[in-house]
C-alpha cells in the first residue's frame, strides 16, 4: 500500500494529466457500455425503472424478430458489398497515384475530397442524383441515351444504390491510407525482384501485397466495422415523412437503422441495448477472426 | 514588468465576471411574487419568439411572465422524455397529436378535462371537431389543439377542367390523364396509412370500433377503401416513389396531387410561373357521400410538474382565442411556417384568399385525426406493410388486412 501510494506520487504530473480524459472517457463511455449491458436485461422505456427480464430480449430477438434478421441480411449485404470493392479500388487508385504521376497531388486531393465532406451533405445530394423518373441527375443522363430511367429508391435498388454512394465516399480515405503503406516499402525490394526478372504482376503479388499487410489489415478492419454500423446514408435516403427508416417494406433497413428505431423512436431501451449487444458480438467475432486469418503468415 | 502583467491579466479574467455578474444583479433577478412560466414550442425560432411577444401583452393582464423556447421536431419526442425523467419539464409544452395522450398515459400531464371541464368545454366546442375528438383519450384529454395540418386536394386548373367530386369521377379522370402518360401524386403519406384513412373513412369504415377496444380491418367497408386505394398505385399509375412534387406539379406531368395544405405556401415559393393556374379543392366524396380527410398538428398541455398550473392554463386558453389565433397566423405569414388556427371563430377574421379558404374550412369540417388510442404511432407500421405488400407484391387485400388487424388488436393496450 505504502509502496503504490509512493509510486503514485512519483508519477503525479503524469496521472494529473491523464484524469480529465479518463474521467471523461468513464462517464461517457464505461458507464454507459455497462448500464446498458445491464439494461439489455430489461424491460426499459426511459419513464419507467427498468424491469428485470433475464434473456427474454435477446431470445425475442434472435428467435422471434423477422425485422432483425432483414436488418442483419441488408447489413451483410452492405458490408459484403461495400469492404472488398472499396479495398480493390482505393488500393488501385493509391498505386496509381504512387507511380509518381503528373498532378500526383492534384489527385490525391480530388479522390480525398468526398472524405473529408459530411456524409449527410454527400446522401443528400445523392438522394437528387438518385431521384426517380426524369428529374434524377443519372436518370437524366440514361434518358440522353436512350435507356429508359431506373428507380434508384425503389424497393430494389435502395440497398445497391447506398453501397455505390458509399463505396465513393470511402474511396478516399483508404486510398491515402494505402499511400502511405505504399510509400513505407524500400524501394530496394522491387529492385531486387526485377534482378530476379519479376513481371509487374509477380511484384504486386509477391512485394507489395505482402508487405502491405499490416495496412490491409487496418483498412480491412475498420472498413468492415465501420460498414456494419452504417446509419448516416441509409437514414437521409430512407426516412419518410412520419420518421420511418428502412425505406418500403424494410428494403434498406440496417442494423444500426433498427436500433435506432428501437430506442430512440420507440424509447424500448432494453430491447435496444440487447440489439446493441448483438452487434458488438458480431462485430468482435468478425474481427478476430479477420486478425487471424491476415495476421496468419510471419511480419515483415 | 513581470508584476505588471499579472496584473493585467488578472483584470482581463475578472472584468468579464464582474461584468455578468453585473447584468445578472439587474437582469436575472425576478422580481418576488412574479411568476412566471416556460412554453416550448415544437417548431420555429421565429414562432417561439412570436408567442414571447403575445406573452408581454398576456403579462400586461395577468401578470404572469411568459417565455416561450423554440426546440426542433427531431429532438422534440426524446427531449419531452428526458425532462420528465429528469423532473425539468416546462410548464407548457407544444407536441405531436398523440403525444398528449401518450405522455398523459404516463402520468406526465395534467388531465384538463378533470381539472378544467367547464372551460375545456368551452374550447373544445370552438375547435374543429376532427381535431376535438382526436384529443380525447378514454375520459380524458391531456392537450388542446395548437394548431393544424390537413389533407387537401391540389389541381391545375389549366389542365384539369374540374377537380372529381367522387372517387368515380376521380378514377375516370385518372383514366384520362394516364391516356396521355400523365397521373395523381399522393404525398402525403403516400403508400402509408394516412394516404389510406381517407379513404377508409369516406368508405364508413375505420381503423378500432367506437369503444376502441378492438380493431375493424377486417370489415368489408375498410377491404373496399383498401382495394380503391392501392388500385391508384396498381391501376392508375400513381407513382410508387417519391416525386418532386412542385416540379412535376409546375410541369404538368401530375397536374393534381393530394398532399397537407403547408404545399400550397411551398408550391408559390417553388413554382411562381404557375400562380392563378392552380386551386385547391376538397377531397372526392366516397360512397358514403362523406369527404373526410386526414388531419393532423401541434397539441399543447400541461406538465403535471409545473408549478403554475392555473397560469399555464390561462395562457393556453389565451392562446386559443380567435382574436389571438389571428396574430399568430399573421405573424406566420411573414415568416416561413405554415400554421393553420384550429379555432373556427378565427377562420372568419383571418387573412387569406376565399379560393383557398373556403376549400380548406370545408375540409377540416369534416376531417379526423389518428385514432386516440395507445401506441398507435407503434401500431402504423403494421398498416404500411399491409399496403406495401398488396402493392408491391400483388398479396391479396384480404389476407394482407386480416394480418394487420391481428397485429393492431395485438399491440392495443386501451
Amino acid at each position: 500500500m505504502n509502496y503504490a501510494l509512493k509510486e503514485f506520487n512519483k508519477q503525479k504530473a503524469s496521472y494529473m494529466f491523464i484524469a480529465p480524459s479518463f474521467l471523461i472517457f468513464t462517464v461517457f463511455l464505461i458507464i454507459p457500455v455497462f448500464a446498458s449491458l445491464y439494461w439489455s436485461f430489461t424491460e426499459y422505456n426511459i419513464l419507467q425503472p427498468p424491469k428485470f427480464v433475464g434473456f427474454q430480449n435477446y431470445a425475442d430477438i434472435l428467435f422471434h424478430d423477422p425485422r432483425f434478421w432483414k436488418a442483419m441480411t441488408n447489413t451483410v449485404i452492405f458490408v459484403v458489398g461495400t469492404v472488398p470493392t472499396s479495398i480493390a479500388v482505393s488500393l488501385l487508385l493509391a498505386m496509381a497515384i504512387d507511380q509518381n504521376i503528373k498532378l500526383k497531388n492534384w489527385f490525391k486531393t480530388f479522390f480525398f475530397i468526398p472524405s473529408i465532406t459530411s456524409i449527410i451533405a454527400i446522401s443528400v445530394i445523392w438522394k437528387w442524383l438518385y431521384a426517380s423518373g426524369k428529374y434524377g441527375l443519372f436518370n437524366h443522363f440514361l434518358s440522353s441515351i436512350g435507356i429508359p430511367p431506373v428507380n434508384w429508391l425503389g424497393i430494389d435498388l435502395t440497398l445497391p444504390s447506398i453501397i455505390v454512394m458509399s463505396v465513393w465516399g470511402g474511396l478516399g480515405y483508404n486510398m491515402i491510407l494505402f499511400l502511405a503503406g505504399l510509400q513505407g516499402i524500400p524501394q530496394v525490394f522491387y529492385e531486387a525482384a526485377e534482378v530476379d526478372g519479376a513481371s509487374d504482376w509477380d511484384k504486386f503479388r509477391n512485394v507489395t501485397l505482402p508487405l502491405l499487410r499490416p495496412t490491409m489489415l487496418f483498412v480491412t478492419i475498420m472498413s468492415i466495422i465501420s460498414a456494419f454500423q452504417v446509419f448516416e446514408q441509409v437514414y437521409i435516403m430512407t426516412y419518410n415523412s412520419e420518421g420511418a427508416v428502412g425505406g418500403t417494406l424494410d428494403c434498406a433497413l440496417t442494423i444500426v437503422a433498427y436500433l435506432y428505431e428501437t430506442g430512440f423512436q420507440r424509447f424500448a431501451m432494453g430491447y435496444a441495448s440487447a440489439l446493441a449487444y448483438l452487434i458488438f458480438f458480431v462485430l468482435f467475432i468478425v474481427t478476430i477472426i479477420n486478425m487471424k486469418i491476415v495476421e496468419k503468415k510471419i511480419e515483415y | 514588468m513581470r508584476g505588471h502583467k499579472t496584473v493585467k491579466m488578472i483584470v482581463y479574467v475578472l472584468l468579464p465576471l464582474i461584468a455578468i455578474h453585473i447584468t445578472c444583479l439587474s437582469g436575472c433577478a425576478k422580481k418576488s411574487g412574479e411568476k412566471e412560466i416556460l412554453m416550448w414550442l415544437v417548431g420555429s425560432e421565429k414562432q417561439a419568439q412570436k408567442i414571447t411577444e403575445l406573452g408581454l401583452d398576456f403579462y400586461g393582464q395577468t401578470g404572469v411572465k411568459v417565455i416561450c423556447e423554440a426546440i426542433s421536431w427531431g429532438e422534440a419526442h426524446s427531449k419531452y422524455l428526458t425532462s420528465v425523467v429528469g423532473e425539468v419539464t416546462p410548464d407548457i409544452g407544444t407536441m405531436g397529436l398523440t403525444w398528449g395522450t401518450e405522455f398523459g398515459n404516463l402520468g406526465a400531464m395534467v388531465d384538463l378535462r378533470k381539472e378544467f371541464p367547464s372551460e375545456l368545454e368551452e374550447i373544445s366546442k370552438n375547435v374543429f371537431p376532427g381535431l376535438a375528438e382526436s384529443i380525447r383519450y378514454k375520459d380524458s384529454v391531456f392537450a388542446v389543439p395548437f394548431d393544424m395540418s390537413e389533407y387537401i386536394m391540389f389541381y391545375r386548373t389549366d389542365l384539369i377542367k374540374s377537380p372529381p367530386k367522387t372517387w368515380k369521377e376521380l378514377t375516370s379522370l385518372l383514366s384520362e390523364l394516364n391516356s396521355s402518360g400523365k397521373s395523381m401524386i399522393i404525398d402525403w403519406g403516400g403508400l402509408g396509412w394516412i394516404g389510406y384513412c381517407p379513404y377508409l373513412w369516406q368508405n364508413g369504415g375505420d381503423f378500432y370500433n367506437k369503444a376502441g377496444t378492438s380493431a375493424t380491418l377486417d370489415t368489408p367497408e375498410a377491404a373496399a377503401a383498401m382495394k380503391f386505394f392501392t388500385d391508384m398505385y396498381k391501376k392508375y399509375q400513381v407513382p410508387l416513389e417519391n416525386k418532386p412534387v412542385e416540379q412535376s406539379f409546375r410541369v404538368g406531368d401530375y397536374p393534381i396531387f393530394i398532399s397537407g395544405n403547408w404545399k400550397m405556401k411551398s408550391i408559390s415559393d417553388v413554382a411562381p410561373d404557375i400562380k392563378g393556374k392552380w386551386a385547391i379543392a376538397t377531397l372526392p366524396a366516397g360512397p358514403t357521400g362523406k369527404r373526410t380527410g386526414f388531419i393532423g398538428g401541434r397539441v399543447m398541455g400541461i406538465f403535471s410538474m409545473s408549478k403554475h398550473k392555473k397560469e399555464s392554463w390561462e395562457f393556453i386558453k389565451y392562446l386559443s382565442r380567435a382574436d389571438i389565433q389571428v396574430k399568430l397566423y399573421e405573424a406566420t405569414l411573414e415568416s416561413h411556417d405554415t400554421y393553420l388556427p384550429t379555432n373556427m371563430g378565427t377562420w372568419d377574421m383571418m387573412p387569406m384568399e376565399s379560393s383557398f379558404k373556403e376549400p380548406l374550412r370545408e375540409q377540416a369540417m369534416d376531417s379526423k385525426g389518428p385514432p386516440s388510442v395507445l401506441g398507435w404511432d407503434d401500431s402504423t407500421r403494421f398498416i404500411d406493410t399491409a399496403i406495401q405488400m398488396i402493392v408491391l407484391k400483388g398479396k391479396d387485400v384480404k389476407s394482407a388486412l386480416a394480418e394487420a388487424n391481428r397485429e393492431l388488436n395485438g399491440r392495443k393496450k386501451r
